[in-house]
């Protein structure tokens, strides 16, 4: 029992560290807003009154904090999906982009760039879904949905796009720098919209998991699943779908933000072991407290696009992880 | 009959593995399964807890033929001990052991106290108790298979079909897996146990089943085995004797008919 209690432990830990960083999210930006001024704006705005600081207002709660909690949403959408992905699939190195979700949706971005079509958003999420169902025919035979052969079909399909991709960037011209830094992912344009689409989809990929976690248990646990009643092959089907499209709906919103849904996983299952019932709760905290820590430092170092932040960190942490476990 | 299966014949991708075997299991009896290596013993034991699809046959478990019951009705009345399994993550045995309440639970059942008594006393069983929370990935090769057979029995069911549990087991563990294995047959459980070693198999058994390149070529009590039976399925000479009132078989060195 005592990993009950170190869950306990931990979640509060993670959790306030969350409260923390979006607390700092609120706080700190281009525009120098004093904390009390901070707090003048969102007391104004709790206790129904219009006027005051109208930069203020708008900057707080028009800018920051729709931000923070979009970034806090992705970052734990993206790690419930990626615990989902690496328990089911049996791989470690599964996340939630390993059924071309993510080249997908780079794609259809890419696409509306260089040609000026508007609707990023949109065609990035049509794209994701295009390169899932290609992933999808492939990796799938008749009867049966095999692991490697789906892993295999994302990087087959993946790599295809990324060619699409660049050629897309070569046609861009001047659009190029914008192809790229959509590529890297940023929440510049988060809005109370995306915050809430995002609210949907983390809460989407926690539920996802977590109602199936005893099924996730036991195929991950290398047991013949069926031998307990699994329906191994309806539970991969409904599954490796639902994480696929939480993922579409995310990445389609803010750009492709690598690391955090293969790091998060596989750090809280370093601390509290592979029991996915508390594996995706903590990684949902755990990859909101990332997200919006990486958020911030990416603002904090002048708008760097924050898929460089999550891979300088994670890329890291990950080769950290790799030594200690040989 | 706990269990009956009639003129069963199963393959892989159309390779027959199986074929035409019928094999009737009482309630409180365990039976061997001898053979040699491929003769299609795993098979068989997949394919009488529903993981393998039938080429011909039926299966009749408990009355109801298994093609009528749900997965989970099915892993409510039989659980399979797989062969000699390796963990690769840090699950610990409470965890692994409470798997086999999983048929038990609905949808978003939650474990209860029963559940946990009921995975305690099967790590009691197979005398791991106070192993609750070691990691599985850390055990011996014989204690993951006694963590396994523990998983098994907190399913509850009526009928146990082990494939080699013994097989990594020093020769007091093999005791002691052995008689819980009877002990569960006074119970009134039906076992179904695959076996390498013939002495155990003649120790234990109620009736002894030879495989033979998927065909049952011979289905008998322990003290009707004899030297030549053993000769036509492992294909080597055996002697056979009693000593103290126990079948004894031993195979003869370089003797290859």
């Amino acid at each position: 029992m005592r990993r009950s209690r170190l869950f306990l432990l931990l979640l509060i830990l993670v959790g306030s560290i969350l409260a923390l960083s979006l607390g700092l999210s609120v706080l700190v930006g281009d525009l120098k807003l004093s904390p009390e001024e901070v707090a003048q704006a969102l007391k104004a705005r709790l206790a129904g009154q219009t006027g005051g600081d109208a930069v203020a207002d708008a900057v707080v709660w028009q800018v920051r904090i729709p931000r923070a909690l979009a970034a806090a949403f992705v970052g734990a959408a993206l790690s419930c999906c990626g615990a989902v992905f690496q328990g089911l699939l049996l791989n470690p190195l599964a996340e939630p982009y390993t059924m071309g979700v993510a080249s997908g949706a780079a794609f259809g971005a890419a696409l509306s760039i260089t040609f000026g079509l508007g609707a990023i958003t949109p065609l990035a999420f049509a794209g994701s879904l295009l390169s899932l169902g290609l992933v999808w025919l492939l990796g799938r035979r008749t009867d049966f949905i095999e692991p490697t052969r789906l892993i295999l079909a994302g990087v087959i399909v993946s790599s295809i796009l990324s060619a699409g991709i660049t050629l897309l960037q070569v046609l861009a011209g001047q659009q190029v720098a914008a192809i790229v830094l959509w590529l890297l992912g940023s929440f510049t344009r988060a809005d109370w919209a995306m915050a809430r689409w995002t609210f949907l989809a983390s809460l989407a990929a926690l539920f996802l998991g977590l109602s199936r976690h005893r099924e996730l248990d036991i195929i991950a646990s290398g047991g013949r699943a069926a031998a307990f009643g699994v329906d191994e092959e309806r539970l991969r089907l409904f599954l490796l779908a639902g994480a696929s499209l939480v993922t579409a709906a995310v990445v389609s919103a803010c750009g492709v933000i690598g690391f955090v849904g293969l790091v998060v996983p596989h750090l809280v299952r370093l601390l509290l072991g592979p029991s996915h019932g508390r594996l995706l709760v903590l990684s949902w905290f755990g990859g909101a407290a990332l997200m919006v820590g990486a958020d911030l430092t990416a603002r904090l170092l002048g708008e760097l696009p924050i898929g460089v932040v999550t891979a300088l960190v994670g890329g890291p942490v990950f080769c950290l992880l790799l030594w200690r476990r040989c | 009959m706990a269990l009956s299966a009639k003129n069963l014949s199963v393959g892989y991708g159309g390779r027959p593995v199986l074929r035409h075997l019928d094999l009737e299991l009482a309630p409180g009896r365990l039976v061997a399964l001898l053979g040699p290596n491929g003769c299609g013993k795993s098979t068989l034991l997949a394919a009488l807890c529903g993981l393998l699809p039938l080429q011909e046959g039926s299966i009749v478990i408990d009355g109801a033929p298994l093609a009528s019951l749900s997965r989970l009705a099915l892993a409510r009345k039989v659980a399979l001990v797989p062969q000699a399994s390796a963990f690769t993550l840090p699950f610990s045995v409470d965890e692994v052991v409470l798997m086999g309440r999983y048929p038990h639970l609905g949808r978003f059942g939650r474990l209860g106290p029963e559940d946990r008594a009921i995975a305690a006393e099967a790590l009691k069983a197979v005398g791991l108790e106070g192993f609750g929370t070691r990691l599985v990935n850390a055990l011996s090769g014989g204690e993951v298979q006694r963590v396994t057979l523990a998983r098994a029995l907190a399913q509850k069911t009526g009928t146990l079909l082990l494939d080699e549990p013994t097989s990594a087991l020093d020769p007091g563990h093999v005791v002691d897996v052995m008689a819980l294995l009877e002990r569960l047959r006074e119970d009134g459980k039906s076992l179904v146990v695959a076996l390498h070693d013939v002495n155990v198999a003649l120790a234990s058994a109620d009736a002894v089943a030879f495989l033979k390149e998927g065909s049952l070529i011979r289905l008998c009590r322990p003290d009707e085995v004899d030297g030549e039976l053993l000769r036509e399925v492992y294909g080597v000479e055996w002697r056979v004797g009693r000593w103290q009132g126990q079948a004894v078989a031993l195979p003869k060195r370089g003797v290859r008919s």
